[in-house]
């Protein structure tokens, strides 16, 4: 369609065939142009016109008592029509321009960078306390003055930078490197954390007091932090250094055949939540009507189409799914696979600070349930500082 | 015997005037078989889409024959149709 035709608004008209003739002949000596004319197979004749020709077009066929009537109107001023008669759909509208309008006097969002320690979720509840948050009048934000209120309000920040780019704020910081206090040493023992056959005592502080082959237990002091001189009597140190042992360790992992799982029983609860820049609506909840336990997910349905960021309207909330506990059972062969893996997990948060040497599995099954019994041989350091208190 | 042309017929013929700036004179342009321009309409007499009829000047009537005709345009005493078109017969107003 020809986007004039749209904006004047159009009008097809019909007509019998037996009087295609006589319209044809108005239209001829009328001038009446139409944009378009069709003949379907029963002879109807359909033209359209511009609106304005049509009611020309209606008025003379009336006068020259030609069948003629309209059948299809349409373009702008129809559907302006059509939506003026709907008061509701006019005030949306009226009220989402206004809101657009609107919405770029207040702040759309908070970008924050820089922060490595500081929770961000923290830091952006002191920017809101001291006024900077998704909602805030633009006009009256002092970028400077907001960013000096973070600085004071939060000793964990040296440095804080407010910039507005438009509806946004861009927060930077710089986090405070704390210096540790300069502390004296304070004098102190190395001593067996487990019992342990020592290996390579590798003392840097202190008197040591054991050497390779030495069998030593658990709490036994492997380097003095107090050390007897000739010249000057008993001097005190914090002793320091590694002491490789050879250690043994056991490691006990149970699975029984039966347990609990959890079976969903397919009711949902939801509360949801319509946020517009800063303010949230809740509307709908009905979580309170499950009874038994349930999962949680949370959503937030954040728009942003083909804009660089989310538009500050958007719905959030929860989705509760409800569960029951019910027994379960597993097979000897399920058990130990799962025995096998808790074993092996539990041996590689260990592999960090010890050398695994040996490793022996031993399994026992019983009617409830796998038991893998590890015991393991490896060489660690065992040495651990105490300190000593000294009058 | 063959009918002796009118004083402003013959005037324009001696003069090389073109015709079509004599009131009363009509003229066709075929586009191919698919359009037709009839210049110098007077009247639509009938309408159908095999068979057009049209009063042009000069007490002469213009048959149009074929399939599908349809008017596509009006203008300043002339008018445009298209469709597949057979053939074009003149007649004249007491025949």
């Amino acid at each position: 369609m020809h986007p004039v035709l749209f904006l004047t608004g159009f009008v097809t008209v019909s007509v019998p065939s037996a009087a295609a003739g006589a319209f044809f002949e108005m239209c001829r000596a009328c001038g009446y142009a139409f944009r378009s004319v069709k003949n379907t197979e029963n002879g109807t004749l359909y033209a359209t016109f511009s609106a304005l020709t049509a009611r020309r077009v209606l008025r003379s066929s009336a006068l020259r008592n030609l069948p003629v009537t309209p059948c299809v109107q349409g373009g702008a001023p129809t559907l302006l029509r059509r939506f003026l008669h709907r008061p509701g759909l006019v005030a949306g509208t009226v009220l989402a321009v206004g809101i657009l309008l609107l919405s770029s006097l207040f702040l759309w969002d908070v970008d924050v960078t820089g922060v490595e320690t500081v929770p961000e979720a923290e830091l952006r509840a002191e920017l809101a306390a001291v006024g900077l948050s998704p909602g805030a009048f633009l006009p009256r934000l002092d970028a400077d003055a907001l960013a000096v209120a973070v600085r004071r309000a939060d000793p964990r920040l040296s440095y804080v930078a407010v910039n507005l780019h438009g509806t946004v704020a861009a927060v930077q910081v710089r986090e405070s490197v704390e210096t540790p206090p300069r502390e004296t040493p304070r004098p102190a023992n190395l001593v067996a954390k487990c019992d342990g056959v020592v290996v390579l005592p590798l003392i840097f502080e202190g008197e040591r007091l054991v050497e390779a082959g030495d069998t030593v237990r658990a709490g036994d002091i492997l380097a003095g932090g107090v050390i007897d001189t000739d010249n000057n009597g008993l001097r005190v140190t914090r002793a320091a250094g590694e002491v490789l042992a050879r250690t043994v360790h056991t490691y006990t992992v149970r699975v029984p055949f039966t347990y609990e799982q959890k079976a969903y029983t397919g009711r949902r609860g939801y509360e949801m939540a319509f946020r517009f820049f800063g303010w949230e609506g809740n509307f709908l909840k009905t979580t309170g009507k499950l009874t038994g336990e349930y999962d949680i997910i949370d959503f937030e349905s954040k728009w942003s189409g083909a804009l660089p960021r989310a538009v500050p309207v958007f719905l959030t909330g929860k989705t509760a799914w409800e569960y029951t506990a019910v027994p379960a059972r597993r097979t000897a062969k399920e058990a130990l696979e799962t025995a096998n893996a808790e074993l092996t997990a539990l041996l590689a948060a260990d592999s960090a600070t010890r050398t695994l040497l040996e490793k022996t599995v031993e399994v026992a099954a019983d009617e409830a349930g796998v038991t893998l019994i590890c015991t393991i041989t490896a060489e660690e350091n065992i040495a651990v500082v105490s300190e000593i208190a000294v009058p | 015997m063959r009918k002796k042309p009118d004083f402003i017929t013959r005037l324009g013929e001696k003069l090389d005037i073109p015709r079509a700036i004599f009131s009363g004179s009509f003229g066709c342009v075929v586009e191919g078989t698919r359009e037709l321009t009839v210049r110098g309409c007077r009247k639509i007499l009938s309408y159908d889409p095999a068979a057009i009829l049209l009063a042009v000047g000069g007490g002469t009537r213009l048959l149009i024959e074929g399939e599908a005709l349809l008017f596509r345009a009006f203008g300043a005493g002339s008018v445009t149709l298209s469709g597949e078109i057979r053939s074009l017969t003149f007649q004249k107003e007491a025949e």
